[in-house]
């Protein structure tokens, strides 16, 4: 038998090579090949045609400067100083991509990490590095002792006994390879406002870091303020952000009656503990940055650090275009100055303390007492944009949604309302993958060819391609869930060059506390997720981690299809859960009516972080990022850039706005009441009152 | 370039409307493993290049898997008489947990790790002196891409030449004609149910590869990136077939490739002129439409014309 077959195949195979028509056969292939290769190639030909306007004439540009930018930690007063670092590099005409490159570096805080930065950059080949922060500065300057690299900084307190080789402010007392300016915290003014604020003041009391020099620049300064003054200062001493909070408490069992707070990265880095023990006391902060007035000092007095940062990054363009002379520079002191006020916290304090009006009105920052952020001239209307230039805006879609449609009215309205005229300001053109990744690729690169001057993505797959593909132009992302999923930085400050955007992250501990605030004794909260959806299991979690901060367990049950939806939910809502708290995915967002379903039949109560699952899905109170002004937030981010700042120093935004939505009826048919309050401060209350 | 990335993709694609040409067309069986096993591919790639395993390596392993979905299809339909399309349904469906097993989550991204796209740049940029770009005719051409393209040539052009070989062994050739005629066949003492089980292993396997590919090239494997390929390919497969008519065996696999790249340029000119985006899948239909039918009315008109000649 196997005989019979080899020897069919052999026949078969001389039958194939049969060479009769052999030359006939050749031919045959040739004109058949020559079909499909004609359209291969004049596909080829269409498609490089509409790209002509891309082709370049050799040219030689000078190689751009390569700059390396070291922080200390990410905190927001170095990330506004690294962005003002950028900026005023811009401003003396260095624009990142074009005239230099930037490579950030940040050590997290770590002493070890930054003494390896600094190795690593002198190695790094750079034509320049800008330390933003003391320890930044002197690990910088011990490794560059023998003055292989340029080096400014900016951003620190004292300079001149930071033990670089500063020894004067006058021409020519530093190293000639190292430039740079101070910034001394306003620390006499601030002890001076404390007095003014609370005359019957008696003793101050700070924590310090012995291991930073700023730190006990600002102590010695403060001390010797406070003698003046006839104050007292108690200092309490940490090594690192864990023991903060007890050195803190401990000040307050010492009757500190106000804290004195600042110029020290680790107790900045630990505010909120500082924060818990002021609270406890029911006594003040008083702090050297505004930003700790936002996040509940009483008082924050400091150096506007953007501008800092700036003058930093003009001092090192000036330096790279050879305006400046090393030798005639003078390190010297700059401090534009920045007040915040929170009277938020002034309501509930122990001490009778109180904030003038005259001192309020001076403030950049107000805190007001139900907690809304007020900034002076914080909302200028945006300056017009250079005329003369229409910006090729191109936006990429992965799929079509009622999300994107919101996302998209948003974002139309403030084009309009910024003042942005279509067709002379910006051209826009809109591309959707309709859901298949190699499309939604292909889409990025075709807005690469045509040239975009600024690319903007909408969902997380596209910001994935986009990611993956680098293209020149900034990208301004929106309607991503989780950027950091998306590999588009490893922190919301810390992330890719000419990246940045809007994140539609849901408000978990909002959401925890609306659920803990509706059920006062509930253990135990449900949801379902979908292991096969980044986003959901990514939510599942946070949610997870937000209930646990508050003493609720979460219960999650897996389902990756939507036939097995229903089933699911009944079997987690007739489980002894509490309340089912359903997580955002594509998934259970489409199988939400079967999960209201069960909710309703098994009497618990159904939150959601959609708006209109609680209008008209079944849910009992939605606690929801508003879509529409998230569009908007995408818009005004846009605008941003397009006037020039560089999205490298931008840090990622979650929507500016959360919305709570309340439906009525839905919680009266499970016999839920819910609470006043949550019903007065709710956006949107649906159904008949009870 | 929009031109350099389609055309690879096209090439990595090609393995893939291979792999539906050997099912659908040698074998007659309407096989939609290929859902499953294109991302199988890329799942067991992406976990073996994190964990250390050679790129190319990975790609292979990851057609192996491959080839054993494609047998368990094969012995699914051969062994326990389940339906063609049914036994297909059935392992495209089981895969998609397999994948979620393998690679642990929903998507896996191939950023920081080295992949042959990436190894295929390295050495492009090693041979043009470490620069990044390179100017071809005006254009400036990224090296990188370049050599993922030249790359992603070489193999396809390696797997042709291995599949023509192997289909021109006698095992090849029992192979096709137990596709051509069955009945024939087991008359001839050939085992027919293995012969289709191993043709539906080296689909598979293609497929496999395939997916290997993308997932190196794009840069990450998704748990969903398989879904609607078996049609991507049998468009691919229809094109080609369009350009190179029902010939020999050898013509056909040239065609299929043809079919693949020419499918994929045609989607990016339509990209390129800014076709409103919601047309898109309609003009991959009307595409795919004209392969069909063009072909026969050329055929058709020629004959009238030699009619009238007579």
């Amino acid at each position: 038998m196997k005989a019979g077959l080899a020897g069919w195949c052999t026949m078969n195979w001389e039958c194939n090579m049969a060479t009769s028509k052999e030359r006939q056969g050749v031919f045959e292939t040739a004109r058949r090949l020559a079909l499909g290769l004609g359209l291969i190639v004049a596909a080829a030909a269409v498609l490089l045609a509409s790209d002509l306007r891309q082709r370049k004439t050799a040219t030689h540009a000078r190689e751009a400067f390569s700059i390396a930018i070291f922080q200390h930690a990410s905190r927001p007063i170095l990330d506004d100083a690294v962005r003002g670092t950028m900026d005023g590099l811009a401003e003396t005409g260095f624009q990142e991509g074009r005239q230099i490159t930037y490579t950030r570096f940040n050590a997290e805080g770590d002493l070890v990490t930054a003494n390896a930065i600094a190795q690593s950059i002198l190695q790094g080949g750079f034509d320049l590095v800008v330390t933003v922060s003391t320890p930044s500065l002197q690990t910088m300057a011990n490794a560059n002792q023998g003055g292989k690299l340029r080096h400014v900084f900016s951003v620190v307190t004292d300079p001149f006994n930071a033990g670089v080789g500063i020894t004067g402010d006058g021409p020519g007392q530093h190293p000639d390879h190292l430039l740079g300016i101070g910034t001394f915290q306003p620390v006499r003014q601030t002890v001076q406002l404390a007095k003014q604020l609370y005359p019957a003041l008696k003793t101050l009391g700070t924590v310090i870091n012995p291991g930073e020099a700023c730190s006990l620049a600002c102590l010695d300064m403060a001390q010797d303020e406070c003698r003046r003054l006839g104050l007292e200062l108690l200092v309490a001493q940490v090594e690192n952000t864990a023991g903060v909070y007890e050195a803190a408490s401990s000040l307050t069992a010492r009757n500190a009656e106000a804290f004195l707070i600042g110029g020290d990265n680790t107790i900045e880095a630990a505010i909120e503990s500082v924060l818990r023990a002021a609270n406890a006391a029911r006594i003040p902060i008083l702090a050297y940055a505004p930003d700790h007035a936002v996040a509940g000092a009483l008082i924050g007095f400091g150096a506007n650090y953007y501008d800092v940062g700036k003058t930093g990054g003009r001092l090192a363009g000036d330096l790279l275009s050879g305006k400046i002379d090393p030798r005639q520079f003078a390190v010297h002191d700059v401090m534009p100055r920045k007040l915040a006020v929170n009277l938020q916290t002034l309501t509930r304090l122990r001490d009778p303390w109180r904030l003038p009006e005259d001192v309020v009105a001076a403030a950049d920052i107000v805190i007001d007492a139900e907690g809304r952020k007020q900034e002076r001239g914080a909302e200028p209307p945006p300056p017009p944009l250079p005329p003369g230039k229409t910006w090729q805006l191109h936006m990429v879609s992965y799929s079509q949604s009622l999300m994107v449609e919101q996302w998209m009215k948003g974002f139309q309205e403030a084009c309009d309302r910024l003042g942005l005229r279509p067709g002379s300001d910006y051209v826009l053109t809109y591309r959707n993958a309709q859901g298949d990744m190699q499309t939604a690729n292909m889409m990025i690169d075709a807005a690469v060819d045509s040239r975009a001057d600024l690319l903007l993505t909408i969902t997380t797959p596209t910001l994935e391609a986009a990611v993956h593909k680098k293209p020149p132009m900034p990208v301004v992302f929106g309607l991503t869930a989780n950027p950091l999923l998306a590999g588009a930085g490893e922190s919301f400050t810390q992330h890719l060059p000419g990246f940045t955007g809007i994140c539609t992250m849901s408000d978990y501990d909002g959401m925890a506390a609306t659920v803990r605030e509706c059920l006062p004794k509930a253990k135990r909260i449900g949801t379902l997720f979908n292991p096969s959806e980044d986003n959901s299991v990514f939510n599942k979690e946070k949610m997870e981690a937000a209930l646990a901060k508050i003493g609720l367990a979460l219960v999650a049950r897996a389902t990756s299809e939507s036939s097995e939806v229903p089933a699911a939910a009944q079997a987690l809502a007739s489980s002894d859960v509490d309340a089912i708290c359903q997580v955002a995915g594509n998934l259970h967002d489409a199988g939400f009516p079967a999960i209201a379903q069960a909710a309703r039949q098994a009497r618990k109560p159904l939150f959601s972080f959609v708006s209109g699952q609680a209008v008209s899905g079944g849910a009992t109170v939605a606690v929801a990022r508003d879509y529409e002004q998230g569009g908007r937030d995408h818009a005004a981010l846009m605008l941003r850039v397009m006037l020039g700042e560089n999205p490298t120093g931008i840090p990622f935004a979650a929507i500016s706005r959360t919305i709570i939505v309340v439906n009525l009826d839905n919680a009266a048919q499970i016999g839920l009441d819910l609470p006043a309050a949550l019903r007065q401060r709710a956006d949107q209350v649906v159904g008949k009152k009870q | 370039m929009l031109l350099i990335g389609s055309l690879t993709i096209g090439l990595i694609l090609s393995l893939l409307a291979l792999g539906i040409y050997i099912s659908f067309k040698v074998f007659g069986f309407a096989d939609i493993t290929a859902d499953g096993s294109l991302t199988l591919g890329a799942a067991v790639a992406a976990v073996l290049i994190l964990r250390g395993v050679n790129p190319l390596a990975a790609a292979a392993a990851g057609g192996l898997a491959g080839m054993a979905a494609g047998t368990v299809t094969g012995i699914l339909h051969t062994r326990f008489n389940i339906h063609a399309l049914l036994s297909g349904i059935l392992v495209m469906t089981a895969l998609y947990s397999v994948n979620l097993r393998i690679m642990g989550r929903s998507n896996i991204p191939l950023m920081h790790s080295p992949t042959l796209a990436q190894q295929a740049g390295d050495l492009g940029r090693r041979l043009a002196n470490g620069r990044e770009n390179l100017l071809l005719g005006g254009w400036e051409v990224d090296i990188g891409a370049l050599a993922a393209l030249a790359g992603a040539a070489l193999v396809v052009a390696a797997v042709g030449l291995l599949l023509f070989l192997f289909f021109h062994t006698t095992l090849g050739t029992a192979m096709r004609a137990t596709g051509d005629n069955a009945q024939m066949m087991r008359a001839q003492g050939v085992h027919t149910g293995n012969m289709l089980v191993l043709g539906l292993a080296v689909a598979n396997g293609l497929i496999a590869l395939s997916g290997a590919l993308l997932a190196q090239f794009q840069g990450f494997a998704d748990v969903q990136m398989g879904i609607g390929m078996v049609v991507l390919g049998l468009a691919s497969v229809i094109i080609g077939q369009a350009l190179v008519g029902n010939s020999r065996f050898g013509l056909a696999i040239v065609g299929a490739v043809m079919g693949a790249v020419l499918f994929r340029l045609l989607i990016a000119i339509a990209l390129r002129w800014g076709l409103n985006p919601n047309d898109l899948k309609l003009m991959t239909a009307a595409f795919v439409f004209a392969a069909l039918v063009l072909p026969n009315l050329i055929r058709n008109r020629k004959r009238r014309q030699v009619v009238r000649h007579a």
